[in-house]
């Protein structure tokens, strides 16, 4: 009966996604992506980039400023215990290390060192899509945020 | 199905011998595979012998139990004197599946599953229960003060540093 064949290969092929679906550790991402930002903010006037559109509100409900810039923005495939270092400014570095992956988190490590000295650590969990910022201190009406999203 | 709606047209003329053979070919290959079909076109064909035999009168719905009743009842048993379709083969697994799960409420059931579960997985930001955060700050070590900020549906968490000079606010 040649024309079930369509039909026969529609479901055998459906099968074989829903078993990728369902297929032990799946969505345990073996590395993830990290997304970073690194955003400007100041009193000067200005616009948003349309790129902050995810966080744009946050910032708003927390600063009144009135310009967001992104100075830098880049991503990056990290899997467990590698690490990335990214030039915030002329004096401080931020090292960001995936330390754990599972099917729901990526655990981070964000240190910020000033000229070879750690003046910021913290460990982090992450869920998809979920932004973790790291801003301050503000200078002259300015001030420089971090931003960390991860896509698996 | 569509294909069930036609045959069931079709069954009259099947029955009257008035098919075209290339439709007979198609029709009675659908039989093998729908029973709901081949259920509905034994009934109209008993339908026809019993009419013959004068036990029913024309144009009268019947019911299965109608038709058992009729012929358990009072009809003697009797050859049937009509043709007999040939099932080449007894419907398979695949035929069987194929009859149940092309019906329209399984089939719409079965495409929703499908939709939920590609949303599900990959929809970049998943749907959050209530209560449970997008971010967890395990630990922090600063040589400033810092402040932490959430959203209102947890999905960004700022980390604030606050300078330790002599403006500093107590935090
Ligand atoms: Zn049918």
């Amino acid at each position: 009966m040649p024309r079930f064949h369509t039909a026969k290969f529609t479901f055998v092929f459906l099968g074989v996604i829903l078993f990728s679906f369902f297929m032990p550790g799946k969505g345990k991402a073996a590395s993830v992506q990290l997304e970073w930002r690194i955003i400007l903010a100041s009193h000067r006037k200005g616009t948003v980039d349309p790129r902050l559109r995810d966080i744009y509100r946050d910032l708003g409900a927390v600063f009144n400023y009135n310009s967001y810039k992104i100075l830098d923005m880049n991503r990056v495939q990290l899997s467990k215990n590698q690490s990335v270092s990214i030039p915030l400014d002329r004096n401080r570095v931020c090292v960001i290390k995936v330390t754990n992956t599972t099917p729901k988190w990526v655990n981070v490590q964000i240190q910020i060192n000033r000229k070879g000295r750690s003046v910021f650590g913290t460990a982090a969990r992450l869920r998809n899509g979920r932004s973790l910022l790291i801003g301050g201190p503000s200078t002259r009406n300015k001030a420089l945020i971090f931003s960390l999203r991860s896509f698996w | 199905m569509r294909r069930c709606r036609k045959t069931q047209k079709e069954m009259e003329r099947y029955l009257d011998g008035e098919l075209l053979p290339e439709k007979v070919r198609v029709f009675e290959a659908h039989l093998r595979a729908c029973p709901k079909c081949r259920k509905e076109l034994e009934t109209k064909r008993e339908q026809r012998r019993l009419r013959i035999h004068g036990l029913i009168p024309e144009e009268v719905p019947l019911t299965t139990e109608d038709i058992i009743a009729a012929v358990c009842g009072d009809v003697p048993a009797r050859q049937p004197r009509g043709e007999v379709i040939p099932l080449a083969t007894p419907p398979g697994w695949w035929e069987k599946f194929r009859s149940f799960a092309f019906r329209p409420a399984p089939a719409i059931a079965f495409a929703l599953c499908i939709v939920a579960l590609g949303l599900s997985l990959f929809l970049p930001f998943g749907i959050l229960k209530n209560g449970e955060p997008g971010i967890v700050i395990e630990n922090i070590q600063s040589s400033s003060s810092v402040v932490i900020f959430q959203s209102e549906h947890a999905d960004t968490t700022l980390i604030w540093i606050v300078p330790n000079g002599e403006d500093q606010e107590a935090t």
